[in-house]
């Protein structure tokens, strides 16, 4: 009788779980191959790829709250602009209250702006794009408004270190990533909130009538985005030793975006994963050195970021037609 | 309350421009002057003209996030092209690359089906991209002066020529959008796509072309702007389409497609541009602009979200609506 | 039959769905000028056999004339050329456009290449509009119309393409008295013209004013077709309902003697769908709710789980008033809701059967201040349910979407019961179930009810609540018109109740 309720799957949905569950592992070692051969001794060295990592931990950690706000079905454009307040804020205020004051008050206005998002959002009934579309010019300006356009250096060595200083051998930012990871694995696989988030986004009509207050959880979502955004921000400032109001977080949206996007979760909601959106930013980061370090033209490599986009897009397109839940 | 609100989507702009008028009056003795409210207007012109494409992407229950990137590739083209070719045919080459722009957006998300918002902003960097990799990064400076007279001159020593090309092309989509069958299938697919397709309409079509026009209002105001300049500027207008969206919201038409108020998006152009002029006049950054920008789309969306908050509750009572 | 007199016959259609015989060897045809009335319970067949005609579906045998020439009505576009039209009860309006515009979509008249010709638009829809007396404005649009108007529209539109064959899905369904009788007149009018239309309805009382000839379709299969003037409403109804056995349901239910009300509802209304409705239900009660299209039972029932609203009205829960705005509340008092539509908003498509059976219940099943969920916990209530409900699945985290209907229901139902409700809502429980795993559920239910959970069921099939209830309730209009037990209860009785020929007064 077990039998009856298994699917055969066809080769299309087979080939459509390959992708799933391969596509960027095989994407990322194609591009690390391509690289180390084109460019040898550059790319492939132990400081070069302990680097790459390092760095992609700041797309890393943003994308996870992107992940599960994609995953319920919504959007959040303004990070870019979010990571340039709070990092103005916490950096300027550094000196008055101590590195570790700075870090905090980074982390929590990150964190009051991600859940002004969700109030607006959720109150207002409207996409979500177009609300943090504002909100990203609205945050922006208050960064420049705020520092009147100087950038905020930080002296702080306990801030300077959590970007630049290693632990056994491996960067700070590595293990704060890990951290992330971590937490967010743990809220996503084995606590009821994960569960509520993705069942929002696969049936948010289902969701109501179990009981889930889905604005709440809308909410708790964008905040969410605002906490791993506040954390990010002060990773970059402590690497770049500053907040510059106008160029932190400039384009990082899209490298968020693409990097969920690329990680397979399903613009439309409920699927997603965190370990595609870790693999997918270190792909873009990977990508991004190669083409540095290749030399090549960095306005190629804006036209590449738009590129990569779409194909990860389509990419998902394919995957979910094959396994034949077209959207 | 119904009435008011069904009120409100219509006259709304006008409100806030006779009220923005008033307090302007008062506070700049300049204003009465016939030159600065002609330049107000113009420099309206520029988010209307986009705005106006817009408005019917809105209508067709799309929009287009890569319009601020199409002005800077309309510009690289001129620049390039112009020491060669002159400015007619530079011209037509620069629209006609940014109509095929638009439809590459159109064809890719009508038949891949990705989200009009990935495509559009992945485009936009896309474009951006290309434009700098055009000039090598830098700005390009335009010799030949006369190719100011297009964007910089006055009609009748008066009328600035930008606001000339606003009041064209807003007859001409005006007429495109509400008289033509054309423009009301493009409301049609808006309002109900299924329906539309159930009745014989080609809907990819529709919206391919929408995604065209907006391209081609993006475009003519990148001509006028390199014109005004003579400067060929990849990166031209960061942030642009923020405004040209709110202009769109603000003037009335809605996020769900289906109504597209291009009357009232010529005048929310106009009252941008004079919340612009009054943050001059208080002599702020440009930052204050950009602030001033998103409060102002935050303020259509919480009115139009209150709409749709009223009308659902009046829903649940029974109220006819 | 003179041959000369048929507009359109199909001969032999056969229709076959994965795993189900939609229509089997269906004859039917309809004359010039007559209005051929379609009736069958729920799952008869009517809306594949019109879906043909409309060009919607493609029969997988059988023929298809039009006056006497054999056709395939390929596509929607098809059907329009073939002059025929289909009037849904969901509607092909486009809401933001006119009145006029929507008449003439696609085909409007025009002033040079493009522009449209707003006079002529205008002028020729209302020419229309008159010539079926209608008073509607062409240049209203389409969202400020009623359901009736919009109805009225759709005949317009189909008229202005010159249709032969109208086709009416329901058209009464939604509308009232007075809009009844101008749809009639309509209706006549177009039959006076030489159109032919097929009507089709659940109110049997119309299908007798109206219609030259009845087809009855049961099972796919065509039973009869009667010329109306020969026939009764009774033999109809006995033709409709026929004397099946069903051998699939599972025992009778033991009855009920305890008298503890769970559940009272008094004069309690919803704008537009529900008026003064009182009832009570009782402890291991099966209280079955009985309504064609526009009786209001979805939206009452939805309002005791809080996810619709109430305008007026008390409920008493256990003796207690309460007052459920929204679907946890419901939760906490211990109500139970299992949707009838399973794919739009019972299933969490992209979770596994566990979580989808844990959903409502995971909070509870935590340590750490609600933190964490207990795995193992989860686990043991899941193999309880799943044992209990008997749901077959590949492993616990295979997608629910791959489980077959009769699994997928179960688990839905699995998820309220786990959060121990007192009183479980059903909505047509066994719609789109195939007939072994029916007989499952009606026997889950019964061990449900007798173990003391109260139960208010819905289904189309009336047979399902002759046999499973031990009161119905049935709603015409949105309001109560009658109330059967299980002595005096048939399939007879309640479709005559349905459709308003019966009430309290002569039950």
């Amino acid at each position: 009788m077990m039998d009856e309720s298994k699917v055969g799957l066809t080769s299309k949905q087979k080939a459509g779980n390959f992708i799933g569950s391969f596509g960027l592992i095989i994407i990322l070692l194609v591009i690390f191959g391509l690289f180390s051969f084109l460019i040898p001794g550059v790319y492939f060295t132990w400081v070069n790829l302990r680097d790459m990592i390092r760095f992609s931990s700041f797309v890393g950690i943003g994308a996870i709250g992107m992940t599960f706000c994609i995953m319920t079905g919504n959007f959040d454009i303004s990070v870019g602009s979010m990571l340039a307040l709070a990092g103005v804020l916490g950096a300027s205020l550094a000196p008055r209250i101590s590195g570790v004051g700075g870090v905090i008050v980074t982390i929590i206005v990150a964190l009051f702006l991600g859940f002004i998002n969700g109030v607006f959002v959720t109150k207002l009934k409207i996409p979500a794009f177009i609300t943090t579309l504002g909100m990203l010019f609205v945050f922006r300006a208050i960064a420049y408004i705020y520092t009147n356009n100087t950038p905020q250096y930080i002296q702080d060595r306990f801030w300077i270190s959590i970007g630049n200083k290693t632990f056994l051998g491996l960067p700070i930012p590595i293990y704060i990533m890990a951290v992330c990871y971590g937490i967010a694995y743990l809220l996503l696989k084995k606590s009821p909130v994960g569960r509520y988030i993705i069942a929002v986004g696969t049936n948010s009509r289902a969701a109501t009538l179990s009981g889930i207050n889905v604005d709440n959880i809308k909410i708790l979502v964008f905040t969410l985005i605002g906490l791993f955004v506040g954390i990010a921000a002060v990773i970059n400032a402590s690497m770049l030793g500053a907040a510059n109001p106008g160029m932190m977080g400039d384009g990082w949206e899209f490298q968020v975006i693409t990097a969920v996007v690329l990680g397979g979760t399903a613009l439309s909601g409920g699927s997603g994963s965190l370990g595609g959106s870790l693999l997918a930013a270190l792909i873009i980061i990977f990508l991004k050195t190669g083409m540095s370090n290749a030399q090549v033209n960095s306005y190629w490599q804006q036209v590449a970021t738009g590129l990569v986009l779409i194909f990860a897009v389509s990419l998902n397109k394919l995957k979910f037609w094959l396994i034949g839940q077209t959207q | 309350m119904v009435k008011f609100l069904k009120l409100y989507e219509k006259i709304g702009i006008f409100i806030l421009i006779v009220a923005a008028s008033i307090f302007l009056t008062i506070v700049s003795p300049n204003f009465r002057n016939m030159d600065t409210i002609l330049g107000i207007i113009m420099q309206g012109s520029y988010g209307a003209i986009i705005a106006v494409g817009m408005t019917l992407a809105l209508t067709s229950g799309g929009f287009d996030l890569s319009v601020e990137a199409v002005m800077g590739l309309t510009s690289v083209i001129l620049a390039m092209l112009i020491p060669q070719m002159g400015f007619t045919l530079s011209i037509i080459i620069a629209i006609l690359a940014s109509c095929f722009v638009g439809m590459i957006n159109g064809v890719l998300i009508t038949k891949v089906g990705i989200s009009p918002l990935i495509m559009t902003l992945a485009m936009q960097v896309i474009l951006r991209g290309t434009s700098l990799l055009i000039t090598g990064g830098r700005q390009v400076v335009i010799a030949q002066k006369s190719f100011m007279t297009i964007g910089a001159s006055k009609v009748f020593n008066i009328i600035p020529t930008p606001i000339i090309y606003m009041v064209v092309i807003f007859i001409v989509f005006y007429l495109l959008l509400n008289q033509t069958t054309f423009g009301r299938h493009i409301a049609a697919v808006g309002s109900n796509e299924q329906a539309a397709r159930m009745s014989g309409l080609n809907v990819t079509i529709i919206k391919t072309l929408v995604y065209v026009l907006v391209a081609f209002t993006a475009s003519i105001v990148g001509v006028i702007r390199t014109s005004q300049t003579l400067i060929g500027i990849p990166t031209m207008a960061p942030g642009f389409t923020l405004n040209v969206l709110t202009i769109a919201i603000l003037g009335g038409t809605s996020l769900a497609g289906g109504k597209g108020n291009l009357i009232g998006t010529f005048f929310a152009g106009i009252f941008i541009s004079m919340i612009y002029y009054g943050l001059n006049l208080l002599n702020v950054q440009i930052f204050y602009q950009f602030l001033s920008v998103g409060l102002v789309l935050l303020f259509a969306l919480f009115v139009n979200g209150l709409r749709i908050r009223y009308l659902e509750s009046a829903k649940v009572k029974g109220i006819r609506i | 039959m003179n041959e000369k007199n048929v507009f359109i016959e199909l001969k032999n259609i056969r229709k076959i769905f994965p795993g189900v015989v939609a229509l089997e060897n269906v004859d039917f045809d309809v004359r010039y000028g007559e209005v051929h009335a379609l009736v069958g319970e729920n799952g008869a067949g009517k809306s594949t056999l019109i879906k043909i005609l409309g060009g919607a579906y493609q029969p997988d045998g059988g023929e298809i004339f039009i006056e006497g020439e054999k056709i395939s009505i390929s596509s929607t576009s098809m059907a329009q050329h073939l002059k025929m039209a289909v009037i849904y009860q969901e509607f092909n309006l486009i809401p933001d456009l006119s009145v006029a515009e929507n008449i003439f979509i696609g085909r409007e008249p025009k002033i040079g290449k493009s522009f449209i010709n707003w006079n002529k638009l205008n002028n020729d829809a209302a020419e229309i509009l008159k010539k079926l007396d209608i008073d509607i404005n062409p240049r209203k649009f389409i969202s400020d119309l009623s359901v009736a108007e919009k109805q009225m529209v759709e005949i317009a539109k189909s008229l202005s393409m010159d249709a032969r064959l109208i086709i009416m899905d329901e058209p009464t369904a939604t509308l009232t008295e007075k809009e009844v009788v101008k749809l009639f007149s309509i209706i006549e009018e177009l039959r006076k013209k030489g159109v032919s239309i097929v009507y089709i309805s659940h109110r049997l009382d119309e299908a007798f004013r109206l219609s030259d000839r009845i087809t009855v379709l049961r099972d796919g299969k065509r039973i009869e077709t009667k010329k109306t003037s020969e026939t009764n409403q009774d033999e109809i109804i006995s033709l409709m309902v026929g004397k099946i056995v069903n051998d699939y349901f599972a025992g009778k239910k033991e009855k009920t003697t305890d008298r503890d009300i769970v559940i009272e509802v008094k004069n309690y209304n919803i704008a537009d769908y529900i008026h003064n409705v009182n009832f009570k239900l009782y402890k291991g009660e099966i209280l079955g709710f009985a309504g064609v299209l526009g009786s209001g039972i979805h939206h009452l029932l939805r309002s005791l789980y809080g996810a619709a609203q109430k305008t007026e009205g008390e409920v008493f829960f256990e003796g207690k008033p309460v007052d459920i705005k929204n679907a946890s509340e419901a939760i906490k008092l211990g109500i139970g809701y299992v949707t009838e539509d399973r794919k739009g908003e019972g299933l969490l498509n992209d979770m596994s059967v566990l979580q989808n059976i844990s959903i409502i219940i995971i909070k509870f099943l935590t340590f750490f201040k609600g933190i964490f969920i207990r795995q193992k916990k989860e686990l043991d209530v899941f193999n309880k349910i799943a044992k209990e409900l008997d749901i077959k699945y590949a492993n616990i985290n295979q997608r629910i979407i791959y489980l077959s209907g009769g699994n997928q229901q179960k688990v839905v139902m699995g998820r309220t019961l786990v959060s121990n409700c007192k009183v479980l809502i059903l909505l047509e429980p066994t719609r789109g179930i195939d007939v072994g795993a029916k007989a499952e559920i009606h026997k889950i239910m019964v061990e449900l009810a007798n173990r003391g959970i109260s139960i208010i069921m819905t289904s189309s099939e009336l047979l399902e609540l002759v046999n499973l209830t031990d009161r119905c309730l049935v709603l015409y209009k949105g309001k109560l018109v009658a109330e059967f037990n299980r002595e005096n209860m048939n399939e007879e009785k309640l479709v005559a109740a349905e459709i308003g020929k019966l009430s309290y007064a002569n039950n």
